[in-house]
């Protein structure tokens, strides 16, 4: 919908910091069989704004980099090393103190949690999660609740984190007279308004926080210009009790707290029935909003009814509304489309592409389908077996890819409209990740191997925005040529 | 029964108006019942020793299709031949498109009776216990995920051997001999007939599916998304391996697939199916670099290329695919072509709401006098009836029939249909009766070379429309 003046600022002081920086990310699993390096010195950044693309094979790390990000590595996984840093939060702050490795018989080890230490980052860290950051997963269906309706589960999000916006939009709409919406009405009968004019008349009658909803009915698409505008003018009637108002001038007095204040207001039953309505009405008011900024048919019906009764599109639609509801920093989007047909995939597309557009969101986009990242991503990291083999600009990467094992994945895909001599193939299997090849990992598959690559490979620049981890690429261009 | 050879040329299975209907359980007792047409009215055929790929959207019937000429599944009706004699077939269609398939028959219709004799005599939804067991060695299948469709509690020797067993082959050591020997030709070593599919990886346990499905040296195989559970490295083996083995082995494929740059490279000729319906077929190359369908040009707009440089124009689709309990009449894609038009079967329950929407949603300022609507209610198939509280002048009739037209400008394709707006005046309250256009059911025509396609658009209709 907007992007607000804040948010701008923000964005240009951190054109020069990254919004998202990983640093030597090493992530493992203790498992009977043995300890699986999943992740092993992974780094990349995310700039503000940017589609950042993950791309890999299955096992190869990209979901797990996503989860360690979110913090959300499941029991079994540790983050061994390593920093993630987000908007100028360290979320590993003290991964170090987070469990111990207790040695066991037959070089086996046995993982203890440190509970406390995990609660307090769960304390800190869902101040971002689902706020700053928020995960787009590929099956919509198991990570949407069966026995919530869509309404529910979307205003959720809003409750949890936003109370204060759903407060701000209740009492700015008490405050809203007639002649107030009558200057805005009547400048919108006069000619289309952008949406910065709309928010000048809007600071100059102090109704500001009306700017979504008013932008949102002045952009609907199913209404005539006078329905629009009559919708607009009935604003001033949707007003809540004055019972509630008190409550709720209260509750934004509280500045900072307000969302502990809330919860603790609605735990004395006689607050709760004059605040909860409300709010929740709103939530669901906002939920109604965002779900038509998806492009979700029939939303209001949508709001009453359960995941199992909506198609896949839909359901990624509502993970979408979501994910976008409090205008979040960073996106992850884990094979969002993966599960959908090739048409409902372009519709999703561009549907990221537009929202990018509007919030100016950063995406962390993981996908197997090279095809899928060409037509969404700005920059691209490749993944094999836990490692980040090559960083690049899309164009760069497509155009000239440097790592064996991206040639290798872009000459097994068959080219569109070329035609048919056998495929080119990468022999062998990826590797088993308990005892992963000393070294280059990609070693054992690899049409170029040499008696460097039992040594790690340095991490070499090839040019300006395109990184390689290889041997062949330890002085630049020059080894190849020879 | 006597079965002449075939030359190239000819037909390896041919399948006319397939119909596979599934009952759903309403949950009332004595309600009509009701069918999803998950395959209806198919008409394809496959030659020998080539690939076809088949391609569409997940539900359209992809998989049903490939099920019914496997007869694992008993169709509603059609007829299936499989290497029959090629004027049998031909008489066979000429006795039905003389009597018009879908009009009632008359019982007594001799053509009936020569009709049912030859495919009695030749289509194999007819076969008996024992010609089914000798059909069964020409086809087999291949499914999309090698994890359940091997047995976790056989040896890699025992899933290929069983159907070498089932069909008695042999002796016990020439079936494995044959069982090693087949491993070898998919890129599986000997040692591995010794194992049990959870110690291979997905690419092998999919060599051992395809091993087991060459096993009786079948002519068709069927590859249900053969590749979609795997990774593109491991995709490309199993592609290569499947050109391979059908050269080896002088294989048919029909190759069911929802990725179409996996389709393109491997088939010679693709059926694009949507909603139960073939919507287009012809050679591979022609479909992609000259989609007729608008579905299927929006189909294959819609594949990500991996190719940064090359930006296609892409058609975006709106909306879902349809309900098959309850499909659109007429054209099953009007409802979201972006070029669909008067006759392709827009129903008096699309219309209806777009025409009343236009009425009341306040943009046109002309109509906001208009009476209140009291109820719509559809009459037949191309008539629907608004009734008004109030009387309507000759003037509002007008304006109605102007806003319908500015609508159609303004891209709302369903009132393209609306034939004429009459109006009823009675004291108590006008009625707008709204007539639509009579529609047909598109049905596969040739445009050129092998290319056919069921589309209005390349049908006389529109011409007629005109005149």
């Amino acid at each position: 919908m907007r992007l607000t003046q804040e948010a701008e600022l923000d964005l240009e002081k951190q054109t020069s910091e990254p919004l998202l920086r990983v640093d030597g990310l090493r992530v493992s699993f203790i498992t009977r069989a043995g300890r699986i390096q999943a992740i092993d010195d992974v780094s990349f950044e995310v700039k503000a704004g940017e589609t950042f693309g993950l791309v890999g094979e299955t096992g190869c790390g990209k979901s797990q980099t996503a989860l360690a990000v979110m913090r959300l590595t499941p029991e079994a996984g540790v983050i061994e090393r390593g920093e993630i840093w987000f908007s100028g939060t360290n979320v590993t702050e003290n991964i170090a103190k987070e469990f111990k490795l207790i040695p066991k018989k037959n070089n086996r080890v046995k993982l203890k949690r440190n509970k406390s230490m995990l609660k307090r980052l769960d304390q800190k860290i869902n101040q971002l999660r689902g706020k700053e950051m928020c995960m787009i997963f590929q099956e919509p269906m198991t990570s949407l609740n069966p026995v919530y309706t869509v309404g529910r589960q979307v205003s959720e999000i809003m409750l949890r984190h936003s109370v204060d916006m759903l407060v701000d939009r209740i009492i700015a709409r008490n405050a809203a007279t007639e002649e107030k919406l009558k200057t805005i009405t009547d400048a919108a009968s006069r000619q289309e308004l952008s949406q910065p004019e709309l928010r000048k008349i809007l600071e100059e009658t102090g109704l500001k926080e009306l700017e979504d909803q008013i932008w949102f009915i002045l952009s609907r698409k199913d209404i005539g210009a006078t329905q629009k505008i009559r919708t607009i003018s009935n604003l001033a009637q949707h007003k809540v009790k004055s019972t509630t108002l008190a409550f709720l001038i209260r509750l934004k007095k509280s500045k900072g707290q307000l969302p502990v204040e809330y919860r603790v207001l609605n735990k004395i039953p006689i607050a709760r029935r004059w605040l909860s309505g409300a709010i929740e009405k709103e939530a669901l008011e906002v939920s109604y909003e965002l779900l038509s900024l998806v492009n979700m048919p029939n939303a209001e019906n949508v709001l009453r009814q359960y995941p199992h009764e909506l198609s896949g599109g839909m359901r990624q639609r509502v993970m979408i509304a979501m994910a976008i509801a409090t205008r979040p920093k960073l996106i992850i989007a884990d094979e969002p489309t993966s599960a959908l047909d090739v048409t409902v995939q372009a519709q999703i597309l561009e549907l990221l592409r537009e929202l990018k557009r509007t919030f100016n969101s950063a995406i962390l986009f993981i996908s197997h389908d090279l095809g899928v990242i060409s037509e969404i991503c700005d920059r691209v990291g490749v993944m094999y077996a836990g490692n980040l083999v090559e960083v690049a600009r899309l164009d760069q990467l497509f155009a000239d890819p440097k790592h064996p094992y991206t040639q290798g994945l872009f000459a097994s895909i068959p080219k569109y409209g070329e035609k048919r001599e056998l495929l080119q193939t990468i022999e062998g299997t990826v590797p088993d990740l308990i005892d992963p090849p000393k070294g280059c990992r990609f070693r054992t598959r690899c049409p170029r191997v040499h008696e460097k690559c039992s040594n790690v490979p340095p991490w070499s620049e090839i040019s300006r925005d395109h990184g390689v981890s290889c041997w062949l690429y330890e002085d630049g261009e020059k080894h190849v040529n020879q | 029964m006597v079965r002449n050879t075939l030359t190239s040329e000819e037909k390896l299975v041919q399948g006319t108006h397939l119909k596979a209907y599934f009952p759903v359980k309403t949950g009332k007792m004595l309600a009509k019942a009701l069918y999803v047409r998950a395959v209806d009215n198919v008409d394809f055929f496959i030659k020998k020793r080539e690939v076809v790929g088949l391609v569409g959207e997940s539900g359209c019937g992809k998989t049903t299709l490939g099920r019914l000429i496997l007869r694992l599944l008993e169709p509603t009706a059609g007829a299936l031949f499989f290497e029959a004699d090629n004027d049998v077939v031909k008489r066979y269609l000429q006795l039905l498109d003389d009597m018009e398939i879908n009009a009632p028959r008359d019982k007594s219709d001799p053509r009936l009776e020569e009709a049912a004799t030859i495919e009695k005599e030749y289509s194999i939804f007819k076969y008996g216990r024992k010609e089914m067991k000798k059909y069964r060695r020409n086809t087999h299948i291949v499914f999309q995920d090698p994890n359940s469709s091997l047995d976790p509690r056989m040896l890699i020797k025992d899933i290929i051997a069983e159907p070498l067993k089932a069909h008695h082959y042999g002796s016990k050591a020439e079936i494995y001999e044959r069982a090693t020997t087949l491993l070898a030709a998919c890129g599986l070593e000997a040692q591995f007939v010794n194992r049990f599919p959870h110690e291979l990886s997905g690419g092998q346990r999919q060599r051992v599916a395809i091993a087991r499905a060459l096993a009786l040296s079948p002519k068709l195989v069927i590859l249900d998304e053969p590749t979609s559970a795997l990774d593109v490295s491991v995709q490309a083996q199993v592609l290569n391996l499947l050109k391979k083995l059908k050269k080896e082995f002088n294989l048919s494929f029909l190759f069911i697939s929802h990725h179409l740059i996996v389709v393109r490279y491997m088939a010679d000729r693709i059926l694009v199916m949507y909603a139960g319906e073939v919507v287009e077929a012809g050679e591979t190359e022609e479909v992609f670099k000259d989609p007729l369908h608008p579905y299927t040009k929006a189909l294959l707009s819609a594949v990500p290329v991996p190719d940064a440089e090359t930006k296609r124009e892409r058609i975006i689709l709106q909306g879902e695919v349809p309900n098959l309990i309850n499909p659109p009449t007429g054209c099953r894609f009007h409802s979201r072509c972006p070029q669909a038009f008067e006759v392709c079967g827009w129903s008096p329950r699309e219309v209806k709401e777009s025409f009343t929407f236009a009425l009341i949603s306040g943009r046109y300022p002309t109509l906001t006098s208009l009476p209140a609507i009291e109820s719509v209610v559809e009459i037949d198939d191309l008539t629907f009836e608004v009734r008004l509280s109030g009387v309507l002048s000759d003037n509002n009739l007008a304006e109605i029939k102007k806003a319908t037209e500015k609508e159609i400008m303004e891209g709302n394709r369903a009132l393209k249909a609306v034939k004429e707006i009459q109006v009823s005046k009675s004291p108590a309250g006008s009625t707008i009766i709204v007539k639509l256009y009579a529609f047909k059911v598109p049905r596969l025509t040739l445009v050129k070379g092998e290319h056919t396609v069921a589309c209005h658009l390349y049908t006389d209709q529109k011409g007629q429309l005109s005149s």
